[in-house]
């Protein structure tokens, strides 16, 4: 617990799908980030990173006072688990913090080869007491429960073991108890447990009885939103809150990383949280791109209306239009993702505080000439402005 | 060839059954299993009924368990007469604990989820020790890792077992899928996809939620020597189709064989698709990688964001990557900096402007030339 805080909150834990986001979740206020390597993780579509990122990545978490750590949550064949100790050996050797196991396999090899404390993946299904003391005996440090449990039920499991507990707080959800769906390994030759999910449940089906048919997304869940769980969280004791969204872009990750940070601090401050406080954050949350948000299974079991029967769109969330890059002494750089037209207004997030407004009443580029309008992938020198960070995320204005 | 059969609700308990062949039988109850076929009431009639001709009876308990729910099944489970069955097969890890501390129950592990390598498998054996009985393999494994699982467990005077001929078990959600769309959805719909070309997916629900199954069921007669030669039992799950005696079975799948599959039985290449979810020519290479193009100016400069931990400076051999994998090497003459500065070597984390060559655009990326 910091000076400042009067009150204990767990841990926040941020996805961290490069290095890029690596830094803006610290940025934002993430305690930790769980990553991957090359292999082993379960986003093979992911920047992920290289050995020298992982050593770029803990050294810049370390710096920070965050923590890293590294998934190596596949469900790995012989073949792969051939590369694995070095693996392990090199992580030792950067002093990532944790490791996040699913396969018990993986799992004692690395107690073997390495004193890195191991965290055991939502992917394992660990749902109930005797599920985490099994893991516990085989000298687990943590276990990251299953997304199907309540936060009342990890009370006890905690209680009951004395192990760690993580949770999701927030993002994406499976369908299905994680490490059981292979839907892509039959349908796509995709194994979905080594990294190759291609996202079957989110399709539109057709379900057919000898009565009738209907068009439905039966299998794709609502997000998680789990504002309304913190204090209870908090009074359960549960260690780590975790964010979903390896495969999501910096303004996600900014995003919720701040709306939870703000939470937790504010928890941290007063003891309580506010209902303005939790609005707030509310807002926030949903200004990124997401399926209609719904409570998950955190204080009561998710129901026939945790289905979001849509084709997922967009249009409600505020577009990034990119991050600045660099703040020089005469100047803030821009780095565009969308185009922009003069007059048009931005909001600039800062680390902490309030959203920052910035209207382009003249638009430079990086050799000072004046433009009407940009392009994608161009570079902006904005003036200095107060509380503006290198790595603070920009989106359109609504 | 030893067989595990698994009645369904359809099995007729008046016929006179062979059971040559038979080593088991799984008896899917509605508490403790995800098939759930029958009542608790009924586990007399039915263990007596396959106990009479001699065969050994396993209760099935692979369902997945949340702890709210766990000590209310663990009652349920504690009031079955236990001479019912002689084993008892779990799939959850609290289950196969609770199993392992509270009871003396033999014990088969359904390692179906998962379990691909080696020390997976050896993982449990020094766990459970003389406790486990038998281990039932994933259907995912192809059957060079299916013969040295067999032959590490043979070792230890422990059975192995796979899926033979049954459904292949697609998606376990606990969510109720079916039931929230009406009363004509309640327990089975056939799911066709509107995205893509897979037309009939089997999709029940029952107590323990719902379970989407494959197009087509697994079928590996073909290998039958083979399993037999390995010492692995073959698990036949009956339905009205597929009924016993083998033959019966056999001439059902002759006679659809476009409803069968072998899965992954002869090899797995599950992961060979996954050099295509990236592109390869933005790969960085540790050694050499110094930072990525962020924007293209035509005729005037490329601005490199110098994210690598490769330092370089003027005079240095480079090359750049574009997205399309256009490579173009080259000396670096000049540099400067974002306000336009002359630089003699770059900085981590600043951007770098660089002399603009054609076709290199954003997201190109700057190695150094080793």
């Amino acid at each position: 617990m910091a000076n400042n805080e009067k009150y204990w909150v767990p841990e926040l834990l941020c996805p961290a799908g490069s290095l890029e986001k690596l830094k803006v979740a610290i940025d934002y206020g993430a305690d930790a980030v769980y990553l991957a390597g090359q292999s082993f993780g379960l986003r093979a579509a992911a920047d992920n990173f290289t050995y020298s990122q992982l050593a770029q990545g803990v050294g810049y978490a370390h710096k920070r006072g965050s923590k890293v750590y590294v998934v190596i949550n596949s469900f790995p064949f012989d073949k792969d688990i051939l590369k694995l100790e070095e693996f392990v050996t090199y992580l030792e050797k950067i002093s990532v913090d944790a490791l996040i196991v699913s396969d018990i396999g993986a799992f004692q090899l690395i107690k073997k080869v390495s004193h890195i404390p191991v965290h055991v993946s939502t992917q394992a299904s660990v749902l109930n007491t005797y599920g985490a003391q099994l893991w516990k005996k085989l000298g687990a440090e943590r276990v990251i429960l299953g997304r199907e449990v309540k936060v009342q039920e990890a009370k006890e499991i905690k209680e009951n073991t004395g192990l760690e507990i993580e949770q999701f707080v927030h993002g994406s959800m499976c369908m299905a108890y994680s490490g059981h769906c292979t839907i892509s390994n039959f349908t796509q030759g995709r194994d979905s447990n080594r990294g190759g999910c291609s996202h079957s449940c989110r399709f539109k089906y057709q379900l057919e009885t000898p009565l009738k048919t209907k068009d439905d997304f039966f299998m794709s869940s609502r997000d998680l939103e789990g504002v309304d769980a913190i204090e209870q969280f908090i009074s359960s004791k549960i260690d780590s809150l975790k964010v979903e969204g390896r495969m999501k872009g910096p303004i996600y990750v900014a995003t919720v990383a701040r709306a939870y940070r703000g939470l937790l601090d504010f928890y941290a401050e007063h003891g309580f949280l506010s209902e303005k406080v939790k609005l707030k954050a509310k807002n926030e949350l949903k200004k990124v791109s997401h399926r209609e948000y719904f409570g998950g299974n955190l204080l009561t079991r998710a129901d026939e209306n945790s289905v979001f029967d849509e084709r997922e769109h967009v249009e409600n969330a505020y577009q990034v239009l990119g991050s600045i890059v660099e703040v020089t002494s005469e100047s803030v750089i821009l780095r565009t993702k969308s185009k922009i037209n003069k007059g048009m207004t931005v909001q600039i997030i800062p680390f902490k505080g309030e959203i920052i407004d910035y209207q382009f009443d003249t638009i430079r580029s990086l050799d000072m000439s004046e433009l009407e309008h940009t392009r994608p992938d161009q570079l902006l020198k904005l003036p200095l402005l107060r509380g503006v960070d290198c790595a603070n995320i920009v989106r359109f204005a609504r | 060839m030893s067989y595990v059969l698994v009645p369904d609700k359809s099995f007729d308990f008046s016929q006179d059954f062979d059971s040559t062949h038979v080593s088991e039988v799984l008896i899917c109850l509605n508490d403790f299993s995800k098939k759930a076929y029958f009542e608790s009431s009924e586990l007399k009639k039915i263990s007596s009924y396959f106990k009479n001709l001699g065969l050994k009876v396993v209760l099935d308990f692979d369902a997945l368990v949340l702890n709210e729910n766990f000590g209310s099944l663990i009652d349920r489970f504690k009031v079955l007469d236990s001479t019912l069955f002689d084993s008892v097969r779990a799939q959850d890890f609290g289950v196969i604990e609770y199993l392992f501390c509270e009871t003396d129950f033999s014990l088969q592990l359904n390692l179906e989820t998962g379990h691909h390598n080696l020390l997976a498998i050896e993982s449990w054996i020094n766990y459970l020790g003389q406790r486990l009985e038998k281990v039932i393999l994933s259907y995912e494994l192809p059957k060079d890792s299916v013969s040295k699982f067999a032959q590490k467990l043979k070792n230890h005077s422990i059975k192995a077992e796979i899926l033979g001929l049954g459904k292949i078990l697609l998606f376990y959600s606990p969510r109720k899928l079916l039931s929230r769309l009406d009363e004509s959805f309640e327990d089975f719909a056939l799911a066709h996809s509107l995205e893509s070309p897979h037309k009939g997916f089997k999709v029940y629900e029952n107590i323990h939620g719902s379970f989407m199954y494959h197009l087509k069921d697994l079928c590996l007669f073909d290998f039958t020597t083979f399993l037999d030669e390995n010492f692995i039992e073959m698990r036949v799950e009956l339905s009205e189709e597929l009924l016993w005696p083998l033959k019966l079975c056999k001439k059902h799948v002759q006679s659809n064989p476009q409803s069968y599959t072998q899965g992954y039985f002869k090899v797995n290449k599950s992961d060979i698709l996954f050099n295509k979810l990236k592109n390869q020519h933005l790969l960085k290479n540790d050694e050499t990688y110094i930072g990525e193009v962020i924007e293209a100016k035509k005729g005037e400069y490329l601005a490199v964001l110098c994210n690598g931990s490769v330092e370089a400076a003027l005079g240095a051999s480079v090359s750049l990557i574009s997205p399309e994998g256009l490579k173009k090497d080259f000396i670096m003459q000049s540099a400067q900096d974002a306000n336009f500065n002359e630089l003699a070597h770059f900085i981590e984390g600043k951007i770098v402007l660089l002399p603009y060559i054609k076709k290199m655009g954003p997201r190109s990326i700057l190695s150094l030339d080793k």
